[in-house]
């Protein structure tokens, strides 16, 4: 355990050095930011649409929903993690190989699960940290809204994205851990995690039972009901047992470079 | 402490290592000799257990480093190659996160680290980033970050490369001063170093080992004759007639010397030593005797006719 905290934190620091780090980070606020500001606009506008059409013809179309402001932050957060996450995970295993580092860790006295765990754990950490950055528009809405947003949905948007990353960040790693080449490592990822992304749109050409399982399979398919305020157990058993997967495959990786070279 | 038992090891189709044997004893300063790709690196990372071996076993204490892994893991310090450095640390802090990782206990750390930066002549940069060292000071890092938890079998692959030659003295001494009661095996090809460090040396060449023992009597190993050189003043014909019929004597040959001198070269079957008969002879043929020595191979010698000899040997 003690082992584990320590690569944990030795993670978190090298993040906190690291240029790639601060780029990500602003990208990721900045288009976040950007998006908030556009969909809220647009709310506001139709808003006041629907108020102007009342009032002067006494009937409107029906009256934008501040939920669904809230449900936009979630979609297009969830589509840059997509894209960032790759760029955050490519240096935990590549990096130290190409180091050499990987061979003070190999031959230290710490297990493979546990080095796999602390630089999880720490990459998660960074993801948290900056998907919080997001709770700052929801505050804006709730003042806005005066209390009307659905504050369930708001939380159970957050552990879908929490969920979700989780994933990302596990399906990085092991692309990470089978190569020493950084950009190879975020190159194989954004692909593989985009082929599970897009796998969704080819459920409408399969028929029973394979349109379902594709469906299943989909990392998109499972963040509606989060974003809808549902705790389904399932979409939390389907990014758990791909967490658990992905992490399982970056450990044989691993631990196989003792036997191939 | 370490016994190494027919270690084998197949890269695909390449052989790196072809049924090695040897044993290091407690305390023991073992140097690791061989031309580069002889499969000195290769032995080291499966030691460590860094590679898995082919065939054959390694054990650490009566613990094999297959099986129990961790725990032979816990008692070896590893220098690799390349010291793995992570850059963006300052070195204090990389020796505290060796120090964790290799189960120091957090009251006993910081006296570690003191330890061994004093150890290893990092007191003034300690708390430099680690891209800021020159190669000689990462090394030194290196080196200290094996020695943190008071392993007691330390194994260092080429820790004198690219370092100055008042650097590899220090680091020298370093190893000396850490053997004794720790086991420690270094490999070089830098040949003095071994002579210079090492108790017993092993030389390999294309992953098999070729000789071993001391390095005094390395020479007796590789050897079947020893040579003695006598340089007299004047004509030494007679002389040279009189010790071509001393019985054991396979050759005399004159060499060149300083002018009105001359330098013969004996050649003898090894075992008997001809010097007190050689300096009779020549006081008896009115030689005057200005020289006389057995001629010792340097290990550079041994080291090039045991890896050119090997071919042969194989053949046989």
């Amino acid at each position: 355990m003690r082992n584990a905290w320590a690569v944990y934190i030795r993670e978190l620091k090298s993040y906190f050095v690291s240029p790639i780090f601060y780029i990500v980070a602003a990208v990721f606020v900045f288009a976040n930011g950007t998006n908030f500001k556009d969909t809220f606009f647009n709310f506001a506008l139709q808003t006041m649409r629907f108020l102007r059409n009342y009032i002067n013809y006494g009937q409107a179309p029906p009256m934008a929903n501040v939920n669904d402001v809230a449900g936009s932050i979630f979609t297009f957060m969830n589509f840059i993690s997509l894209l960032i996450i790759p760029l955050l995970t490519m240096r935990l295993y590549a990096e130290e190989k190409k180091n050499g580092t990987m061979e003070l860790l190999m031959t230290s006295p710490i297990t493979t699960p546990q080095i796999l765990m602390g630089k999880f754990l720490s990459c998660l950490t960074i993801f948290s940290l900056l998907i919080l950055t997001t709770v700052s528009f929801q505050v804006i809405l709730y003042y806005y809204s005066e209390g009307k947003i659905d504050t369930m949905s708001v939380l159970t948007g957050y552990l879908g994205t929490f969920l979700l990353g989780g994933t990302l960040i596990s399906i990085g790693m092991f692309f990470s851990s089978m190569t020493e080449n950084q950009i190879v490592a975020a190159a194989t990822t954004v692909t593989v995690v985009l082929g599970l992304w897009l796998v969704i749109f080819t459920s409408t050409f399969l028929n029973q039972p394979y349109n379902h399982i594709v469906r299943y399979m989909s990392l998109i398919d499972h963040l509606d009901s989060f974003a809808r305020g549902y705790l389904g157990v399932r979409h939390i058993v389907y990014y758990l047992s791909m967490m658990v997967f992905w992490l399982f495959l970056t450990g044989i990786s691993v631990e196989s470079d003792r036997w191939r070279q | 402490m370490i016994e190494v038992d027919e270690l084998t090891k197949f890269y695909g189709n390449y052989q790196a290592l072809n049924k090695i044997s040897f044993t290091v004893n407690k305390g023991e300063i073992l140097g690791f000799l061989g031309p580069n790709g002889a499969g000195k690196s290769t032995t080291m990372k499966i030691i460590t257990g860094f590679l898995s071996p082919t065939e054959g076993t390694v054990r650490i204490d009566g613990i094999d480093v297959v099986e129990n892994s961790l725990e032979t893991r816990k008692l070896i310090g590893y220098l690799p190659e390349h010291p793995p450095l992570y850059l963006d640390m300052s070195v204090y802090n990389y020796l505290q996160f060796c120090g964790r990782i290799k189960g120091v206990s957090s009251k006993r750390l910081k006296s570690s680290i003191d330890s061994v930066v004093e150890k290893c002549g990092l007191t003034k940069y300690y708390k430099k980033q680690c891209h800021a060292l020159s190669k000689g000071y990462r090394q030194r890092v290196g080196i200290a970050q094996a020695m943190i938890h008071e392993p007691a079998v330390l194994i260092l692959d080429e820790p004198t490369i690219g370092l100055d030659p008042i650097q590899i003295v220090e680091i020298r001494e370093m190893i000396k001063a850490f053997g004794g009661d720790h086991t420690v095996i270094l490999s070089t090809h830098i040949l003095p170093e071994v002579d210079m460090t090492c108790e017993r040396v092993i030389i390999i060449n294309e992953g098999k080992v070729i000789t071993e023992g001391s390095t005094f009597n390395l020479c007796d190993n590789v050897l079947d004759n020893s040579q003695i050189a006598l340089v007299i003043h004047g004509n030494g014909r007679e002389l040279r007639e009189r010790i071509g019929a001393i019985e054991g004597v396979t050759d005399v040959v004159t060499e060149p010397g300083e002018p009105g001198t001359e330098k013969i070269v004996v050649s003898a079957a090894s075992g008997n030593d001809l010097r007190p008969q050689l300096a009779r002879l020549a006081v008896e043929s009115n030689n005057e005797l200005l020289e006389l020595r057995t001629i010792s191979l340097s290990l550079e010698e041994i080291f090039i006719k045991v890896t050119t000899k090997q071919p042969e040997m194989t053949l046989s």
